[in-house]
């Protein structure tokens, strides 16, 4: 049995997959977990199901390496939130801890084998520049970026240019939104803020159980992004077990409403109902008046599970999507512009002065 | 077709290559019996890539695993970049041993841990020892198990660069040096296969026994061997690991079980007959 998609497949069902997979299958296996960072989870998902002694020795042994690496990022995280936690305790104003250090912090299963590049915070956007400005004393920097990317991140993103610690190397996003400002599409985010939980102990907060799965239906749903997608829909499919575990699916769907991202939100529903058949969830959604976006999920599908050729031309097609949901059209048409043009000035720079 | 794989011990990789010259190449480097056929039966650690790819100028080669990145290569410096690419595989993604940057070679059951920044002459001594009729476990990785604190060996062709390519041409005119390329990130570089005595012994374990600290000094006359306590060397050790941080406990448990069982020298060397002379007498 020679399959294409054997991480996919793996994740939908991991108990049939172990039964029936080939050296073959396994092989390719590791290499989609590889590129996607998910060779921990295989791990911990596979402990969860007690598939461990089924597993093949090598994959057994290279998703035990991945999962060591896992725990050591884990250690980093909350040692620089606690190099972090005194800034923040003198602030008074919140901090909330987004993505990947969210899920950790609250331990959840999704933070299982979990990699991350960066830290996330979402402060509110009155005090984000004082929050920016207080990082750089304590030794973050900018890094090296072109003007127009600058200018970009400062006057039409959600965030600011990613700043890193000048020794220990850690990168930190610090975010006023979780949505580009220049977008057409306005999110309301007050909710994230009003119902943060606090963790005992600190100063930093995070985002109710809704709105994580929030987020992260936002992140995949409206953006650009396809390199990274299979990762993205198995961490949603973890953050939904916790919604449905808290029985808060009409709360999600309530909460949705309130920070106007119902499309985001039923779209994911509906895909994931879709590729892990969650039966129980499509019905839910069938009783639903809104329904999701058919285009959008159609295209979301083909990226995940289409043959090559149709999963290529869905991804273009997302690239234009996300874009213009990213931008306003007066913004998109400049950036269009803009961008190639300073790509063009700078090569000219180069090659004038060289 | 122009696919491979290569069947390394601990590790094997498949290699989807486009590229005639390189997989000739590696035929030439490896014995038949490790580089052969991609076998659908057979369980690969990792997959590379090597694919043309046009970059608006040229259409040079792109290697990498599947999404990731790692060089795009000429055709000419396609071998050595091929061969790093196999040491980045290993070197990011087996935590299941702690790894050493350091050559390790065995005779007798005597085994030698020649860990040393670039530069010391770690692989000039390595080679020099393999001819000399040591058993080569590897010129870069000591992987060490920690369940049983043994080295398991990674036998691949030794990489020799700029002056130790001279160096080994000059002592041991009659050695073949294969794919010589110049031009690379790295300078020239050169390989010499492993003796046939590591190749039969490619899957043999060697317990620990000595480490040598090398430091390379042309106004030095006579060699200084000086013992170094477990302490520094443990620290010594603890640098120079690819993975120390990330194993964490199991790490520290791992080195300080390997310096219990060692005896650890540092080793100032010029002359090469001084430093056979001195290792067959420890």
């Amino acid at each position: 049995m020679m399959k294409q998609k054997p991480l996919l497949q793996f994740f939908q069902e991991p108990a049939v997959f172990t039964g029936i997979a080939s050296a073959a299958d396994w092989t390719l296996l590791l290499q989609q977990a590889r590129e996607q960072g998910l060779l921990a989870r295989l791990y911990y998902v596979a402990r969860r199901h007690q598939l461990l002694p089924k597993l093949p020795e090598k994959v057994l042994q290279h998703s035990l390496s991945g999962a060591k690496y896992a725990a050591k990022q884990q250690h980093s995280l909350f040692f620089e939130l606690q190099l972090l936690e005194p800034l923040f305790q003198r602030a008074g104003h919140p901090c909330v801890l987004l993505k990947g250090a969210a899920y950790r912090a609250a331990a959840l299963p999704v933070s299982y084998g979990r990699l991350f590049a960066d830290i996330d915070l979402l402060v509110p956007a009155e005090v984000f520049r004082q929050t920016r400005d207080a990082l750089l004393l304590q030794g973050f920097h900018e890094g090296q970026i072109s003007d127009y990317d600058r200018q970009y991140y400062l006057n039409w993103s959600h965030q600011n240019p990613p700043l890193q610690h000048y020794q220990r190397g850690t990168v930190l996003d610090l975010h006023h939104h979780i949505f580009p400002v220049a977008a057409t599409k306005q999110i309301n985010i007050a909710p994230v803020f009003e119902q943060a939980v606090p963790l005992a102990g600190s100063a930093f907060s995070i985002p109710c159980t809704e709105h994580l799965f929030i987020h992260a239906a936002v992140h995949l749903f409206y953006q650009e992004e396809t390199h990274k997608l299979l990762k993205e829909i198995i961490d949603l499919n973890a953050l939904l077990d916790d919604v449905v575990q808290k029985q808060a699916l009409a709360a999600l769907l309530e909460q949705a409403d309130r920070m106007q991202t119902v499309s985001a939100v039923l779209n994911a529903l509906y895909v994931l109902a879709e590729i892990f058949r969650h039966q129980s969830l499509q019905i839910f959604l069938q009783e639903q008046q809104q329904k999701q976006d058919k285009f959008t999920c159609l295209l979301m599908l083909s990226m995940l599970r289409g043959r090559a050729a149709t999963a290529w031309l869905a991804r273009q097609c997302w690239f234009v999507r996300g874009h213009f949901l990213k931008m306003r059209w007066s913004v998109l048409l400049y950036h269009s512009l803009a961008k190639p043009g300073s790509r063009l000035r700078n090569w000219l720079k180069t090659v004038t002065s060289g | 077709m122009t696919d491979f794989a290569v069947h390394l011990h601990p590790f094997s990789v498949a290699v989807n290559n486009h590229c005639r010259a390189l997989a000739q190449a590696v035929h030439a480097l490896y014995p038949s019996a490790i580089v052969r056929k991609i076998d659908t039966a057979h369980l690969y650690d990792f997959t590379l890539d090597v694919k043309r790819r046009f970059t608006g100028r040229s259409w040079p080669f792109h290697v990498s695993a599947g999404q990731q990145h790692f060089r795009m290569s000429e055709q000419k410096q396609l071998v050595p970049i091929f061969e790093w690419g196999i040491n980045w595989c290993v070197a990011s993604y087996q935590h299941q041993y702690l790894a050493i940057h350091a050559a390790v070679l065995e005779r007798d059951g005597k085994t030698l841990v020649l860990p040393a920044p670039p530069g010391a002459g770690k692989s000039t001594l390595c080679a020099v020892l393999m001819l000399e009729g040591w058993r080569l476990l590897s010129d870069e990785m000591c992987l060490i198990a920690p369940d049983s604190g043994n080295i398991i060996p990674c036998v691949r062709p030794v990489s020799l660069k700029n002056r130790s390519l001279q160096l080994i041409k000059q002592w041991y005119p009659a050695v073949t040096l294969q794919q010589i390329t110049a031009g690379t990130p790295k300078g020239t570089v050169g390989f010499l296969a492993p003796s046939p005595q590591s190749w039969q012994q490619y899957q043999q374990v060697a317990a620990p026994c000595i480490v040598i600290f090398p430091q390379y000094d042309a106004a030095r006359i006579i060699l200084h061997l000086s013992e170094v306590s477990k302490a520094d060397a443990f620290m010594h050790l603890a640098q120079n690991s690819f993975n120390y941080a990330v194993l964490a406990e199991q790490g520290f448990n791992c080195l300080a079980d390997f310096i219990s069982r060692i005896t650890a020298y540092r080793m100032e060397y010029a002359d090469i007959e001084q430093v056979l002379a001195a290792l067959d007498a420890l």
